[in-house]
């Protein structure tokens, strides 16, 4: 298990340390117990409940099966749709899960309606950022690969390069 | 300018329009003028045409007024060189022969051809009747829509039709620019103005019996004068000298 | 203000200037500029159009006819925005940026112009949505619940324009009507795809995008302009009424029909592939994928191998894995293989794991008998594979864009490496690169000069006797591009031709070997030789003698028949029941390129990790899993698991291979010795035969494509020019189509 970690990055903190289970909600604030509690904002007042301890915490008390943990997750941000100009969904980072081989799918002989024995095939978690994501894997001791997106790179446009006058042959013929 | 090419170019939408219809609310506009090419008898690139050597002359001397480079500036007035030398009309094969003259990628002539509404991509009868039958020539005169009424009469055919013996191609056009002339029409490169139905008819047969009519305006006036004579400069011009203190007279 | 009129003036005389303007999309740029848009300032450099600014702001500008990849044509009016003391809106798109002025995107001024525009554009576009295949993905559908009215003002009783339906092949399906004139696809013809037979047709209202003749859209990039049409008016025939873009899952993974590696999206839905897109990577495919890459898919569905299959006299008959493994176990020990008679044949859809595990087994085995499914793939190969450099395209494909003089020996890049054609034909448009070729002509987007046809003239070439125009150009090239095609190293004349190559590139390594260019690239076709080259999947000089007794053939398709003796067992583990599992006692099924993570090396030494999108059919698994499978049933199990210890033990091969997109572009140090190793390598002289092209038809280069309809039907439009191109006036044009 330790040694295909290299590959894979995920905690470099010993797995078997420690670890510290929440015994309070994390997400609540602490405030007078009379008073209803109050969901943290992300960034405002849950920012040390959401830092990564370091430790893998959820898993223990997640109630995942323990056969996640031996599946890596992958943290992307998908690319532009090349059908759209629009840059929609693709701010944010998403983890999801390689298909199981095996068990990925099968089409229902009756219906034709695919069915699967993987859990999470289905399931993509969007994160607004990769630090974000990577500490949620990490908490839930997910191994992880990063895809970092590619810059994209778009030289300055210019409409008049269309008129420009060429000094020697014609390679091309603007049209409309 | 599109409705008057409607029936040179085909009258095949026309007719196909007609036939099937969608459940939708609004009739189908086609497009008047069919802007795709299809294959026929008179008309194929295989059909050959070469610039003759006269033309391929002025050609080359039309080329020559544009850089090198830039020589696909000359597309324009050598698609009128080649629909002159095709009985005035552009095939597809004038279109393909100024596309390799010029080095042009045959669709780039094509956009040309296709743009400009004097590029006649259906054959013409060798009298090419163009009615202006915008609305200075409609008002001017007698109208140019009682002109239109005589061609057709007296032709037999409408806009948008050639005469079955061959001769005449009529159509509607938007403005040439003789509106102070109105009504006119253009035959080949000539403009006949102050049309008449009478001086229309006449011109007609002339150019029916061969003959060439004399262009210009019909009433007699000079080019574009006014029509009710002169109101100004009506005297004699006085000559040098004349009003003059005596010693330089 | 004083500053900003001297500032102003400095533009005018830069714009202005006649002298020294090449046709580039990147000028030489003096400064940079500084403007305010939506409050916020953004600096951006000098000549950069307005859209692109305000992009860089933050500032989302509907636009429909401009593309960041395609020359700006500023004929939507889409992109409307607001400049101070400009007395109307403008078109950012075909607006340069001004220093110090202020754009406002989102006022009502702004709105109001974008209503009136959509107002336009919608007059004329049916109402058939729920019918479109753009539906869901649809720029003016998406556009159009911002800036478009619930109802409309055009009451024409003539009706909507209607427009008549173009047969553009088998690829792209027109329904015009619902074309909104961006043009995008006329340009991408002609600036990228270099088919400058699109265009547009009348004028006004009547304008019309087509081709003016009837004939097809012959080019193997055609299937782009679908992505590029915002409407739907180019859409997929092949994916026609398919599936709605919310109903896919969408992986990203890695193209493997040629040896680019493009990067593309898979949509699945279910357990099948419904499409490919490409995904935008600007290090390889830029936007843009082949029409082969994007239309293979289908043949992952025909002609797969689900199950084991064992020949029993002249059928095979279906097995279970365990007997297909049993099966292969007797004949194994009946073979009496031994050493370098188990041979190893690996083609090019062999993924780098299978190859590894491959490898190791064979290895472990005693045999040094690995060997490639190309011509003279049972020979080590002509170019020396211990030195990268040698068989990988060094200049990396972003960089070729560069280079002002290529010369390509024995290869048709537009056949063997589409995506880096268009990048050819970019830097031949904008950079003013000059081209030669030596070898087969072909059909190209650039103008070449074809200075010889064999490995003789080569030599010739290159020792300076060549008089033409491109000889000078090469000689006094800054940055001069030799590109070797695969096809070359192939042929008996291959080791003279590199030798030839890299003499003269050693000689003049001023040019070709600098720390920012590299002049030397072997271009592959096949997306598995360069991980093969690699890890050495070659046969020593002693195994090439040998005759097999037991013939692997992993993905081996193209595999010469007189290799495999008739005695021999043979084994073809692959996805497709194509040529190679014709010769085999048991075909073993594996997993096509959709259907495993696998690693793919590219032609420029990239390593990219492709993604499971849709699971293997029946009964078929990844590949390296059946080798692992097989090593324990013939006595020597691998050490590896699962794929984790696997990509291990390729890290210890060469960690390269596991650096995942990343390119190791080799020092000039390498390449030096590299072409050392080739140019004192003692050959035959260079022979007067010439080059082959390797790709005859480019629309059947693999078991996938060769299975695929989409592509018998291509091959027969644009390789065969059999198009029976349908006529309109016969086709029925319901109102609604």
């Amino acid at each position: 298990m330790i040694s295909l970690r290299p590959l894979l990055r995920s905690s470099n903190l010993p797995l078997a340390g420690v670890r510290a289970v929440h015994t309070a909600r994390p997400a609540l604030n602490a405030t007078p117990s009379s008073s209803t509690p109050v969901p943290a904002e992300p960034g405002v007042n849950a920012a040390q409940e959401f830092q990564y301890t370091g430790v893998p915490q959820a898993e223990v008390v997640s109630g995942a099966p323990a056969e996640l943990l031996h599946r890596a997750v992958r943290i992307y941000r998908p690319t532009k749709n090349t059908m759209q100009s629009a840059k929609g969904k693709t701010k944010r980072w998403i983890v999801d899960w390689d298909v199981l081989q095996g068990s990925g799918r099968w089409e229902n002989p009756l219906m034709g309606w695919a069915a699967t024995a993987d859990y999470m095939q289905g399931t993509s978690l969007a994160f607004p950022s990769k630090e974000a994501a990577v500490r949620f894997a990490e908490k839930q001791g997910w191994m992880y690969k990063i895809d970092e997106p590619k810059k994209i790179k778009i030289p300055p446009k210019n409409y008049a390069n269309n008129y420009v006058h060429v000094p020697g042959k014609l390679r091309i013929h603007h049209t409309k | 300018m599109s409705f008057a090419r409607s029936a040179i170019a085909s009258t095949r939408a026309v007719v196909r329009s007609s036939g099937r219809r969608g459940f939708t609310s609004s009739p189908a506009r086609r497009s008047e003028s069919l802007f795709v090419h299809r294959d026929t008898d008179y008309n194929n690139p295989s059909i050959p045409f070469e610039f003759n050597p006269e033309n391929l002359k002025r050609a080359h001397e039309i080329i020559s007024r544009y850089p090198p480079q830039y020589k696909k500036g000359a597309c324009m007035p050598l698609l009128d060189l080649g629909q002159r030398q095709n009985n005035g009309w552009t095939s597809i094969s004038v279109m393909n022969a100024v596309a390799k003259l010029l080095d042009m990628p045959k669709m780039r002539v094509y956009e040309v051809a296709t743009f400009y509404t004097m590029y006649n991509r259906e054959p013409v009868a060798p009298n090419f009747v163009q009615l202006c039958t915008t609305t200075p020539c409609q008002l001017g005169g007698c109208g140019s829509t009682k002109i239109l009424e005589t061609i057709e009469k007296h032709l037999g055919i409408h806009a948008g039709q050639s005469t079955k013996d061959g001769k005449f191609t009529l159509i509607e056009v938007e403005c040439l620019g003789a509106c102070s002339n109105a009504p006119m029409m253009q035959i080949g490169d000539d403009y006949y103005e102050d049309l008449t139905p009478e001086t229309t008819v006449k011109i007609l047969d002339a150019l029916a019996k061969g003959e060439k009519p004399k262009p210009g305006p019909q009433t007699g006036r000079q080019t574009s004068e006014n029509s009710a004579g002169l109101t100004s400069l009506t005297t004699k011009p006085y000559g040098p000298g004349e009003f003059c203190l005596p010693e330089f007279q | 203000m004083l500053r900003r009129i001297a500032a102003t003036r400095n533009i005018a005389r830069s714009v202005g200037g006649p002298s020294r303007r090449l046709l580039s999309t990147t000028q030489p740029r003096q400064a940079d500029v500084t403007l305010t848009i939506d409050g916020k300032e953004v600096t951006v450099p000098q000549g950069t159009a307005l859209i692109q600014a305000c992009e860089q702001a933050g500032a989302a500008v509907p636009r429909f006819c401009y593309h960041d990849r395609l020359a700006i044509a500023g004929n939507c009016r889409m992109c409307l925005v607001e400049v101070e003391r400009s007395p109307k809106p403008v078109a950012s798109c075909a607006m340069p940026v001004m220093p110090g002025s202020k754009v406002f995107t989102n006022t009502p001024l702004v709105h109001k112009a974008r209503e009136g525009v959509m107002e336009f554009l919608l007059a004329n576009h049916p109402l058939d949505c729920p019918i479109c295949d753009q539906g869901g993905e649809c720029d003016l559908q998406d556009q159009s619940m911002r800036y478009g009215s619930d109802r409309t003002r055009f009451h024409e009783i003539t009706g909507k324009r209607a427009v008549e339906n173009k047969d553009l092949g088998p690829i792209v399906k027109t329904s015009m009507n619902r074309c909104i004139q961006c043009t995008r696809c006329v340009r991408f013809a002609n600036d990228v795809a270099g088919v400058e037979d699109l265009g547009t047709t009348g004028r006004g209202n009547d304008l019309q995008i087509g081709m003016y003749i009837e004939k097809t859209m012959d080019s193997e990039m055609s299937g782009n302009i679908i992505d590029l049409c915002p409407v739907g008016a180019l859409t997929s025939k092949p994916y026609a009424f398919q599936s709605r873009p919310w109903e896919l899952k969408k992986t990203e993974s890695v193209d493997v029909l040629d040896a680019v590696g493009s990067n593309i999206r898979i949509d699945s839905r279910g357990v099948q592939v419904m499409r490919v897109q490409p995904k935008i990577n600007d290090e390889i495919n830029e936007e843009w994928i082949n029409d082969k890459s994007r239309y293979a898919y289908d043949g992952l569905k025909y002609q797969r191998l689900t199950t084991p299959l064992v020949r029993e006299g002249n059928r095979f008959v279906p097995a279970g894995w365990e007997q297909a493994m049993e099966t292969i176990r007797h004949g194994f020990l009946n073979s009496g293989a031994r050493g370098d008679e188990i041979k190893a044949v690996a083609g090019g859809l062999a993924d780098t794991e299978a190859l590894v595990a491959l490898k190791d087994l064979v290895n472990r085995l005693g045999s040094e008998n690995l060997t490639l499914d190309q011509n003279l793939g049972d020979a080590a190969p002509a170019n020396s594979v211990d030195i990268r450099s040698n068989y990988l395209f060094n200049t990396g494909i972003e960089n070729i864009e560069d280079a002002d003089a290529v010369l390509l020996v024995g290869t048709n890049p537009r056949h063997e490496a589409a995506i880096i054609n268009t990048r050819f034909r970019k830097s031949y448009l904008h950079r003013g690169a000059e081209f030669a070729v030596i070898g087969e002509k072909f059909d190209s987007t650039f103008e070449y000069e074809h200075v010889g046809t064999s490995p003789k003239d080569v030599e010739a070439f290159l020792s300076g006797s060549s008089k033409g125009a491109f000889a000078k150009i090469f000689n006094e090239a800054k940055k001069p591009l030799i590109i070797v095609g695969s096809a070359v190293t192939e042929t008996k004349d291959g080791a003279a031709v590199l030798k030839a190559v890299s003499k003269h590139v050693l000689a003049n390594e001023g040019k070709f070997l600098t720390p920012e260019w590299n002049g030397f690239s072997v271009l592959q076709r096949a997306a598995s030789r360069a991980a093969a080259y690699d890890i050495g999947f070659t046969p020593s000089s002693s195994a090439t003698s040998t005759k097999p007794k037991f013939v692997y053939l992993l993905n081996a398709d193209d595999v010469d028949p007189s290799s495999i003796p008739e005695d021999a067992f043979v084994v073809y583990q692959g996805h497709h029941g194509d040529v190679g599992a014709q010769y085999a006692d048991v075909c073993l099924p594996a997993a096509a390129y959709t259907e495993k993570a696998a690693t793919w090396i590219n032609t420029e030494g990239r390593s990219q990790l492709g993604r499971t999108a849709v699971p293997p059919p029946g009964a078929s698994r990844e590949d390296w899993k059946i080798i692992r499978a097989l090593s324990e049933v013939v006595g020597s199990p691998l050490p590896y698991d699962d794929t984790d210890t696997l990509r291990l033990r390729m890290h210890d091969i060469s960690p390269s291979l596991v650096r995942y997109d990343a390119v190791e572009a080799p020092s000039p140090e390498v390449l030096k010795l590299g072409l050392s190793t080739l140019s004192s390598a003692s050959t035959s002289a260079a022979s007067s035969t010439p080059f082959k092209k390797p790709i005859q038809d480019f629309y059947r280069t693999d078991p996938i494509s060769r299975a695929s309809v989409t592509m018998a039907e291509c091959s027969k439009a644009f390789t065969k020019k059999d198009w029976p191109l349908s006529n309109v006036d016969d086709v029925a044009q319901a109102s609604y189509a």
